[in-house]
């Protein structure tokens, strides 16, 4: 089962609050509040690295991200923007796979469809509609399909979204156009009327 | 130009049917403390280190004081030397000045050629 993004987004100020005391107590040493943080965004973190790389190597990626968090913590200056931060390393992460990613990509898509077909669920259509979002994702460049898993799935906010990037809200904006029309076609090709 | 209900409808179809997610390993959690483990600590911050950025921040205070300070000194004492120094080389030139002055005057003075001419000329008239 899936965790929904809002379950475990920091969007209000407690939880960035308590981001705030956990990378405080990280900066310390304390291995125990990295691992609460790590309960806090791992899902979330999963979720992405998925929808931008595959099933493949999931878990060694996952792995590198919280790697890179754990030993880049001394050098957070803004501790309050932590989610920020951590989006921007697992977008890091997904880049470096990127070429990689590029080479295997047939395989990688065997694999998600494998996975999907794979999936206990009784409804097929349901299925179905999975295999299309995969396929569709699958269609987009790596920067529109960044930024569409980022803002429409992961529900992160335009402005972060530019933040984590890099880059302005206008390009965002720009991509998730372009992004959204290359999947609403796709969809409509496939016989699903939005 | 699409329709803003058409985006609503579209991420509404990609949230209900995004792939769910492959479950991770259940040695993945344990594989990443025992990494974090095997990292070296020594780039985190030191107990002791955390208590003295407020000692930091006025030890560079007390510090800072002492470079204007200094800076100040090294700042107005070369005024002073340069006055000395002005001074002594106006009165050295005054000095010259005045020296060169009165042995001009000395060597333009005629009269004792002109007593010696006048003298002379006495003693030559018969």
């Amino acid at each position: 089962m899936s965790v929904m993004p809002s379950q475990v987004f920091a969007d209000d100020q407690s939880d960035k609050d308590a981001d705030t005391e956990l990378v405080q107590r990280c900066m310390q040493g304390d291995r125990q509040s990295f691992q609460q943080l790590y309960r806090r965004y791992q899902q979330r973190v999963r979720s992405t690295l998925y929808q931008l790389c595959g099933a493949s190597a999931l878990d060694d990626l996952v792995q590198e991200v919280f790697l890179r968090v754990w030993k880049g913590l001394p050098k957070l200056q803004q501790k309050a923007q932590f989610s920020t931060w951590l989006y921007r390393i697992t977008w890091n992460v997904a880049s470096d796979q990127r070429q990689e990613f590029a080479q295997k990509r047939s395989q990688f898509e065997m694999l998600t469809r494998t996975a999907s077909t794979e999936s206990e669920a009784s409804n097929l259509m349901h299925l179905h509609y999975q295999d299309l979002v995969q396929r569709g994702l699958a269609q987009l460049s790596f920067d529109h399909r960044t930024v569409l898993v980022l803002h429409d799935l992961e529900e992160v906010p335009q402005k972060e979204v530019a933040q984590i990037l890099g880059i302005p809200v206008g390009t965002v904006k720009s991509r998730l156009f372009h992004a959204r029309g290359t999947l609403r076609q796709f969809l409509q090709h496939e016989g699903v009327q939005l | 130009m699409t329709n803003p209900n058409d985006d609503e409808r579209l991420v509404e179809f990609l949230r209900q049917y995004r792939p769910e997610v492959p479950p991770a390993a259940p040695n993945l959690e344990a594989e990443i403390w025992q990494a974090i483990a095997s990292s070296p600590e020594s780039s985190f911050q030191p107990r002791s280190l955390r208590v003295l950025p407020p000692f930091r921040k006025l030890a560079t205070g007390i510090g800072a004081g002492f470079l204007l300070a200094w800076g100040g000194f090294r700042l107005f004492t070369p005024a002073t030397l340069i006055d000395t120094v002005s001074l002594e080389t106006f009165m050295v030139n005054h000095w010259d000045g005045v020296v060169n002055e009165t042995l001009e005057v000395s060597q333009s003075d005629n009269t004792e050629t002109d007593w010696l001419l006048l003298a002379d000329g006495n003693n030559a008239s018969p």
